[in-house]
């Protein structure tokens, strides 16, 4: 492309590059307002949130799909719920109003009832899901800027290392 | 700045190690080999730290004599590990929290996870209902 151009036009193209670039660096300051930068342990934050809802819609399909393992797995879905709010309270998110999105945890999408897996490989499967989620928290423990955040995440972690202990 | 939690989790270590020869001597012969495994692990971690307070120019505090701990059934014992690895949880979470060190909460992250577990598997060898702990480390 740049074969086609004669010397005159890419003084010609130059300059106006120039110009414009000239006209985006003072405009830079002034009209297009950049979005505020994602403060990064936000971004930790809502990844720990996804984790903890997959998790959870990955309880919810099991209970659903072998309903025997209820009283065995409940106690270990409870603890994601409490993860969930542990990372973001829902009392103290000052969200515009109670009634519009609903609660985070509450609404498990759980896709169309698979068939029944037995029991083995549902346990298997989510022994496999909690230890990929405790890496992924380990990993964000050590990432985030915030102290508070970082324990937080490490105990999240160290919940879901251990949760497999329960599933053997 | 992180030589006081270094040590803490020391003198920690030190007492799960001697904890755990109290629990070995309570427990039934099925659970002693977890016992075995667990204080190799405490050993493993209490030299490491040991290696590290040096690196930092502190000499590490020595074990003492003795602990008050007690177990004289095996589930007395089955429970005072879940009690020492709950605790020792607690100091690894503080080591996370209290550094910026990327390699230092890495350990944290490791010794609170291990802790987590053991907890949860000397709960379920108990057959206690509730096995694991939502937010390990959290006093």
């Amino acid at each position: 492309m740049s074969a086609d151009l004669g010397p005159s036009r890419r003084r010609v193209l130059t300059a106006a590059g120039a110009a414009v670039l000239a006209g985006a660096l003072s405009s830079c300051t002034s009209e297009p307002t950049p979005p505020p930068p994602i403060d990064p342990d936000d971004a930790l934050r809502d990844a720990a949130v996804e984790r903890e809802q997959s998790l959870l819609q990955a309880y919810d399909a099991v209970l659903l799909a072998v309903p025997e393992l209820t009283a065995r797995l409940l106690p270990l879905r409870d603890q994601h719920l409490e993860h969930l709010s542990a990372v973001r309270p829902p009392v103290a998110t000052p969200l515009p109003s109670a009634s519009a999105s609903p609660p985070v945890a509450s609404v498990p999408e759980v896709p169309a009832v698979p068939p029944a897996p037995p029991v083995a490989e549902a346990l298997a499967g989510l022994a496999a899901a909690e230890r990929t989620a405790a890496s992924a928290h380990a990993l964000a423990a050590l990432r985030a800027a915030d102290r508070p955040l970082a324990g937080l995440l490490a105990s999240l972690s160290a919940s879901e290392a251990s949760h497999p202990v329960a599933l053997s | 700045m992180s030589e006081p939690l270094l040590a803490t989790l020391l003198a920690a270590e030190h007492a799960a190690v001697y904890g755990y020869g109290v629990v070995g001597a309570r427990l039934e012969e099925v659970s002693r080999a977890a016992a075995r495994a667990a204080v190799v692990s405490h050993r493993s971690r209490r030299d490491q730290l040991v290696a590290l307070l040096r690196s930092l120019g502190v000499v590490p505090g020595p074990a003492l004599p003795a602990y008050d701990v007690d177990a004289r059934t095996p589930a007395q014992a089955l429970a005072l590990a879940a009690r020492l690895e709950d605790g020792l949880s607690v100091r690894w979470r503080d080591l996370v929290v209290g550094t910026d060190d990327r390699s230092l909460r890495e350990l944290g992250v490791a010794g609170l996870q291990e802790t987590a577990v053991r907890a949860a598997q000397w709960r379920l060898l108990a057959g206690d209902l509730q096995v694991t702990l939502a937010l390990p480390g959290v006093a």
